[in-house]
């Protein structure tokens, strides 16, 4: 799917942004807790999901870009 | 855990949870509600919830064993939760969708404020929890409000 926004790019960011400033919340609980414990386990999947949805952007944000450059759009 | 260190993770994750929404109903109103990205972020937005409800019930676990706290401590606490009102994150996320480039329905509003009603019961029952075994904290926030 092509997404039709110039905005795309800081949505990017956004997500990446989110990403980094919570990487030191399954920092913190890993030292604190050990890396077993459940909470770190969830904080891991947090972090996945988080780092799933920015690389879904970036990727659609390249491809956007792609079609930019190329001149290529679905509408055609 | 220390106490500082619950309070950065409600912080963090409190604030956390408020710009996933926000990024999860900006991409749904662009790549619309089917997209694998819209279900990303809804994903995003639900383990950044469940983790926030975990560290809840750790810091009530962990004072529920803890020796208490002296009243003359040396060192005054910062208070460890921090009220976030649902009003405000029911505002926040009806702002973004007002933003987008989508028709809100009233069917979508009243689905939101569900939701905020939902988790509000939810939160008020930890929160009524957590006040019978941290009095200290909420004392210490509601001084730091008076002055």
């Amino acid at each position: 799917m092509h997404v039709h926004d110039s905005n795309l790019n800081e949505l990017t960011r956004k997500a990446a942004d989110l990403m980094s400033d919570t990487e030191d919340v399954a920092r913190l609980l890993r030292a604190r807790l050990g890396a077993e414990h459940e909470l770190v386990r969830s904080a891991n999947d947090m972090h996945a999901s988080l780092e799933s949805l920015a690389r879904e952007l970036r990727c659609l944000c390249a491809s956007d870009n792609h079609h930019d450059d190329t001149g290529v759009s679905e509408d055609t | 855990m220390t106490e500082s260190d619950f309070e950065y993770l409600f912080r963090t994750l409190s604030e956390a949870r408020s710009r996933a929404t926000e990024l999860t109903v900006a991409v749904r109103a662009r790549a619309g509600a089917d997209h694998r990205l819209a279900d990303l972020g809804s994903s995003a937005v639900s383990n950044i919830e469940k983790l926030l409800r975990e560290v809840r019930v750790l810091a009530l676990h962990q004072s529920g064993s803890a020796k208490p706290v002296p009243a003359a401590a040396p060192v005054p606490v910062a208070p460890a939760i921090r009220s976030e009102h649902w009003l405000q994150s029911l505002i926040d996320e009806l702002v973004a969708y007002s933003r987008a480039p989508i028709d809100v329905s009233f069917e979508t509003v009243e689905r939101l404020v569900q939701q905020r009603k939902q988790a509000f019961l939810k939160d008020l029952e930890t929160a009524r929890r957590m006040y019978r075994v941290y009095p200290h904290l909420f004392q210490a926030e509601g001084d730091h409000a008076c002055s």
